[in-house]
């Protein structure tokens, strides 16, 4: 397996743990249902670059990558190929599972900034995730995203 | 807040701005760029270069304020898109996602529903506002081959009719990409387009000769024809074909350029005519080089720059050889009054070759330009454009002389005809040339000997005389006239009659030039003789040491520590 970038995961880290620009609040990696929405905004953004297919093949390979390391993601689903962004992420309990969970998201942002900057080179890669991730998402295109808003209200348990 | 971004002419018309499209050549044949809003298609098949085309023009047009958009349907991922287009010079990452997007409707053409797919491309257009959108390709939105019906190509024709409604309502200047060849541009979306570029690459023998075609530009006059085009780590670069004849030639500068060959511009009436285009025409090794340096030499001591075009062996080994001969081309180039063009490919096409002359001709303001050589020239082309060099090295003499540039040639020969056979290759491209000189070996006094002659000067005095030339260690020099001898042109001149009497008794045939060299110059040098009578220095002087012994030749004074000679009048010698 390629060796992860150490930038990668520091880029990683910033856009996780990011406030303000996005609405989603302080303390991205608290809320499992923020995350996911986080990861779905991603997905909404790059697949108008790549495609739904496109991002969704980018996104099933560094979560296959990103679970050999943390078993905490083997339950997180990507819904479908044409709706490239997880099913809703199960609400973790105790200080050790939310180390672990954070612990996962940032690894399989890692690997997907990684696996696309190997692609088309890491500071493009960096520069399209990030303007993703720091992007408001309008309001029709949340709402074109199904279950986006209840996920990130409810945060559903396991 | 969009801009409007035509105005009107003084008569009251829409005054339509020509967008650049960034491809060096392009906007000649297009008549002046693409037309402002205008709704284009860029046909060709796979691998002729339409993606890179498109996003060339992108890069040149786009901005922050007015993005350009590049809409991949089911072809190339854009993924894999970006990653092999940033290979190019024009692509910058740095603009990406700010003044370039490249977004993917994949998803949406999938499902087979075209209003999906031109919705998704509406949405896009009026979130970002850009100035310019590509789609690509749009022959992929409806199935191809046997399962395509007419009702598939109806729908295609209306969606691309609503977009580009949409698009020239948002103020866009737009492009679809096809696969579609030429021959089936009969495709009724060909007749909405406003403007038609069609690239094509065919293989030929071993190279590979790409071609462009503009059919359509509303509004413009374009430039017909097909258009050579090479991809290079730039992106795309057109090689407009060159009009056929200039008709503003300039007027040559009354004035002779000197070859730097000693004795040469004698027989050329004072040298070159400013302007000409020269033919030097000679067997292999007969100093065609060594002469086109001394011609480049001579210009540089008056101050002139020049451009050699080189497409026989590499640079450096043509400047080293050109040292070898006395000249130092090096020097030259370091004082940036030379520049050496190296041509070698197999498939370049003529047009190609003339803008790399032309472009460094303007950058060192060149005076003088040596093509060395056409036959050379004539093998480094694709084997297409060899079929119609005379035509495409007529359009190459006539572009480079109306620049008011002296050109020389090079061209070997091989002579092997009847006597008089004069054509000068294969192609008889010496119909461009104002003046030709040819060299050619021949068997003289039991020795291999060079001579030349001029053939033709237009509208100049030149000499008739076959002189023998040799090749010293500091370049070629002209000797005497070979006026006592007759057949030179066959190979084996023979010394007439009347020379043969005039011979001195009991001396060898360079012994007498030796003599007769004296008698009419005066005192001199072995090495002034040796120049005189086109002899070696060695040879020369063993005549010299004879003809002091024979009584014949006297020495008569050391001046700067050479010796020079003088004939002793004895008559009673002959």
């Amino acid at each position: 397996m390629p060796s992860k970038s150490p930038n990668m995961r520091k880029v990683a880290l910033r856009l996780l743990t990011r406030s303000g620009s996005t609405g989603l609040g302080e303390g991205i990696l608290e809320s499992p249902a923020e995350a996911e929405q986080a990861f779905r905004l991603l997905a909404i953004e790059l697949s108008r670059w790549f495609g739904f297919y496109g991002y969704h093949a980018l996104l099933t390979r560094a979560l296959a990558e990103a679970r050999r390391e943390h078993p905490v993601l083997a339950t997180v689903q990507v819904r479908s190929a044409t709706e490239p962004w997880f099913e809703p992420f199960p609400q973790v309990a105790g200080t050790h599972r939310v180390d672990s969970a954070i612990e996962g998201w940032v690894a399989l942002l890692t690997g997907l900034l990684d696996l696309l900057g190997r692609v088309i080179g890491e500071d493009l890669a960096v520069k399209l995730v990030s303007q993703a991730m720091t992007k408001r998402a309008p309001d029709d295109q949340l709402a074109d995203a199904p279950d986006a808003a209840n996920a990130a209200e409810t945060g559903d348990t396991l | 807040m969009i801009s409007p971004p035509s105005s009107r002419a003084n008569d009251g018309s829409i005054l339509i701005r020509r967008l650049p499209t960034g491809v060096r050549g392009l906007d000649a044949v297009l008549g002046g760029g693409i037309p402002e809003l205008s709704f284009n298609l860029v046909a060709g098949g796979p691998g002729a270069g339409k993606t890179t085309l498109a996003l060339q023009i992108i890069f040149e047009n786009a901005s922050s304020d007015r993005p350009g958009l590049y809409f991949t349907v089911l072809g190339e991922p854009t993924i894999k898109l970006i990653r092999y287009q940033q290979q190019f010079g024009f692509f910058d990452p740095e603009r990406i996602g700010r003044d370039v997007y490249l977004l993917n409707v994949g998803t949406e053409a999938a499902g087979g529903d075209l209003d999906v797919v031109l919705a998704r491309i509406v949405a896009e257009v009026e979130r970002l506002t850009p100035g310019i959108v590509v789609v690509d390709s749009f022959g992929t939105l409806v199935p191809s081959g046997p399962r395509t019906d007419g009702s598939d190509a109806a729908r295609l024709e209306q969606f691309v009719q609503r977009l580009s409604l949409h698009l020239t309502s948002w103020e866009t200047t737009s492009f679809l990409i096809s696969e579609y060849p030429q021959a089936e541009q009969r495709h009724p979306v060909f007749t909405i387009a406003d403007g038609i570029v069609s690239l094509s690459q065919v293989a030929d023998g071993n190279s590979v000769v790409r071609k462009l075609q503009v059919t359509k530009v509303r509004g413009q006059a374009f430039m017909p024809g097909l258009h050579t085009f090479r991809i290079t780590d730039s992106g795309l670069q057109v090689y407009p074909r060159i009009p056929e004849q200039q008709s503003t030639r300039r007027p040559p500068r009354p004035q002779r350029l000197g070859t730097g060959v000693p004795g040469m511009d004698e027989m050329l009436g004072g040298g070159i005519p400013a302007g000409d285009a020269v033919m030097l025409a000679g067997p292999a090794g007969s100093g065609k080089t060594t002469f086109a340096t001394q011609f480049v030499a001579a210009g540089n001591h008056m101050g002139e720059s020049a451009v050699i075009a080189v497409f026989e062996e590499y640079p450096e080994v043509y400047l080293r050889r050109a040292r070898g001969a006395g000249v130092d081309l090096e020097a030259m180039v370091r004082d940036g009054k030379l520049k050496l063009i190296y041509l070698r490919p197999l498939d370049l096409s003529v047009d190609e070759t003339l803008a790399a002359i032309l472009e460094t001709v303007e950058e060192i303001g060149a005076s003088r330009v040596v093509i060395d050589s056409v036959s050379g020239f004539e093998i480094a082309l694709a084997p297409a454009f060899r079929e119609d060099f005379r035509e495409s090295f007529y359009r190459l003499v006539g572009a480079l002389t109306a620049l008011g540039v002296t050109v020389l040639m090079t061209n070997e020969v091989a002579f092997a005809g009847p006597a008089g056979d004069l054509s000068f290759t294969g192609e008889r491209v010496s119909f461009v040339t104002d003046d030709i000189i040819i060299q050619r070996y021949v068997e003289l006094e039991g020795q291999l000997r060079t001579v030349l002659a001029v053939v033709k000067m237009r509208g100049s005095a030149h000499s008739h005389d076959f002189r023998e030339y040799v090749i010293t260690a500091h370049g070629m020099v002209v000797g005497e006239s070979l006026r006592a001898y007759r057949g030179i042109l066959t190979g084996f001149p023979e010394r007439r009659s009347y020379a043969r009497r005039a011979t001195h008794v009991g001396l060898t045939p360079i012994e007498s030039s030796v003599l007769d060299a004296l008698v009419r110059i005066g005192d001199a040098s072995a090495a002034t003789l040796a120049t005189r009578t086109a002899t070696s220095p060695a040879e020369v002087t063993r005549a010299l040491d004879r003809l002091v012994a024979l009584d014949y030749v006297l020495r008569a004074a050391d001046r700067d520590d050479e010796t020079t000679y003088r004939a002793i009048a004895r008559s009673d010698k002959r």
